[in-house]
């Protein structure tokens, strides 16, 4: 699975699941401190739709944790003040990168999936409720 | 007249702290930033957009501390920001991939995907109303067929590109300026003028946008072709690897303004003919009149009339930023005895006095 699609799964939707799996298999992985979880900014790079440019709106506060095993270096950086979250999925990049406890992660991240397609259906429904219906006006 | 330096308002300043945390809140009714993070949502988001940076706790706890006051709340969390480390650059960010909660268009009724209102007062009634308990959604039907998905809902512009009346500019991916990390210069980049737009204070960039349409500028009224608000998702990709990290939603609003074009656009068979450009706006948070007004400066800044003030691209970003304008003007009722007595003696001595 992409990085991109199981950061997503966990922040989105697994933020319980992500600490929990950080909390149960922290032993069985050896992994050295690089940093501690902290604050700091991202830049946002946005690309604008009437001249096709790039501009920056603004900076974004995420909380960042970094682990190691050798020059194995697992990340975990999340939106807003984290630190327990950021800190399980620095763990869970360094399992993914030593295809380590892969098997555990395919179980949870397949319930995540379920979880995420139920939120999205929900949500959309909910949206769909605003949405102007022409036809009717007309009648 | 000589001058001698004076101190001695430690005691009163520190007394008129004490006084001023006094009359801060009222005892038994101290509100938490919670609170103000689950009932204030527009406020925060215009907290957000002006000091540049998105998180709705830091948002929340900048309008407790100062009383409800914006320019304070903007200055405290401008001045969080400064404290903190830039750890990344985001990836390049697409509103394409917005999960769209709420877009409208004013110029097209029948756009692909729908109007959808979402989230919004501009149904309501704008009379006071005492009861203000949560209402919650009612149950009803929704449209079984609908086959787009909200997080890649086409763009009205795609209607105009599809009917030849605006032509698409290739991709620049130029390094934008960044007004945080250099001072801007006149004339200022495209990227540093919607960077300053984006944080500009929501009033004064309203006002400037109103101003344009009124005959100061552009002078044309703008067809708004899509408002869009919706969940952002945001990446990181720190090893450049492609494979990038997902750090979670911010929530944005996007303007895309039509404007007829002034000058005619040559075609491929050499012909001349009219065509529509675009103002741009976006901002964090639900800020729909901000970013409206934003589209409009935009595109008089990109497009200048004359000696219009707003196209003056000096005139308008130089003071539409809150922290800039309000410093300045506040710092007025700070001591300055020395520059007024320079003044005085010259008032004096012009009435034939010896200036002491």
């Amino acid at each position: 699975m992409e990085r991109k699609r199981w950061t997503s799964l966990f922040i989105k939707h697994g933020e319980n699941e992500a600490i929990e799996f950080f909390n149960t298999y922290e032993t069985r992985v050896d992994f050295d401190i690089i940093s501690e979880p902290a604050e700091g900014l991202t830049m946002i790079k946005v690309r604008e739709h009437a001249e096709n440019s790039l501009f920056y709106i603004g900076e974004m506060l995420v909380t960042e944790t970094k682990i190691r095993q050798g020059q194995t270096v697992g990340l975990g950086v999340v939106k807003g003040s984290h630190a327990k979250l950021s800190e399980a999925l620095s763990f869970i990049d360094l399992c993914f990168k030593l295809e380590v406890l892969k098997e555990e992660l395919v179980d949870i991240l397949a319930e995540l999936e379920l979880k995420e397609a139920e939120f999205i259906k929900s949500r959309t429904n909910e949206i769909l409720k605003t949405k102007v219906d022409f036809d009717m006006m007309a009648e | 007249m000589g001058y001698v330096a004076v101190k001695g308002g430690t005691k009163a300043i520190q007394a008129s702290v004490r006084m001023y945390k006094d009359k801060q809140h009222a005892k038994g009714f101290e509100i938490e930033v919670a609170h103000i993070k689950a009932n204030m949502n527009q406020l925060i988001n215009q907290i957000m957009s002006e000091a540049s940076l998105y998180d709705r706790d830091l948002a929340a706890l900048s309008i407790l501390q100062a009383e409800g006051n914006m320019e304070e709340a903007v200055f405290l969390l401008r001045a969080h920001r400064s404290t903190l480390p830039r750890l990344y650059y985001s990836t390049v960010t697409n509103t394409r991939d917005m999960f769209v909660e709420r877009r409208v268009s004013a110029s097209f009724k029948d756009i692909p995907g729908g109007q959808i209102l979402g989230a919004s007062p501009d149904f309501t009634h704008r009379l006071l109303d005492d009861d203000q308990s949560f209402t919650g959604m009612h149950d009803e039907a929704v449209e079984a067929s609908y086959t787009y998905s909200l997080d890649a809902l086409p763009k009205v512009i795609d209607y105009l590109e599809q009917e030849g009346l605006f032509t698409k500019k290739p991709e620049d991916d130029n390094e934008p300026d960044d007004i945080t990390k250099q001072t801007i210069e006149f004339p200022s980049s495209r990227s540093e003028r919607l960077q300053s737009l984006t944080r500009g204070q929501t009033g004064a960039v309203t006002s400037l946008g109103y101003a344009e349409i009124r005959g100061y500028g552009y002078s044309s009224h703008p067809n708004i072709g899509e408002v869009r608000v919706g969940q952002q998702p945001m990446h990181i990709d720190p090893y450049d690897t492609g494979d990038a990290y997902y750090i979670g939603d911010i929530e944005l609003t996007e303007v895309e303004a039509f404007m007829p074009a002034d000058e005619d656009e040559m075609d491929d068979t050499g012909s001349t003919e009219k065509t529509f450009k675009i103002g741009y706006g976006l901002t964090f948070g639900q800020n729909e009149t901000k970013a409206i007004a934003m589209s409009v400066l935009d595109y008089s800044l990109e497009h200048p009339v004359g000696n219009a003030a707003t196209s003056d691209d000096e005139f308008v970003l130089l003071h539409i930023d809150s922290v800039e304008s309000t410093g300045f003007i506040s710092h007025l009722k700070l001591p300055h005895y020395v520059t007024f007595q320079s003044v005085l003696d010259r008032v004096r001595q012009t009435k034939g006095g010896d200036g002491q």
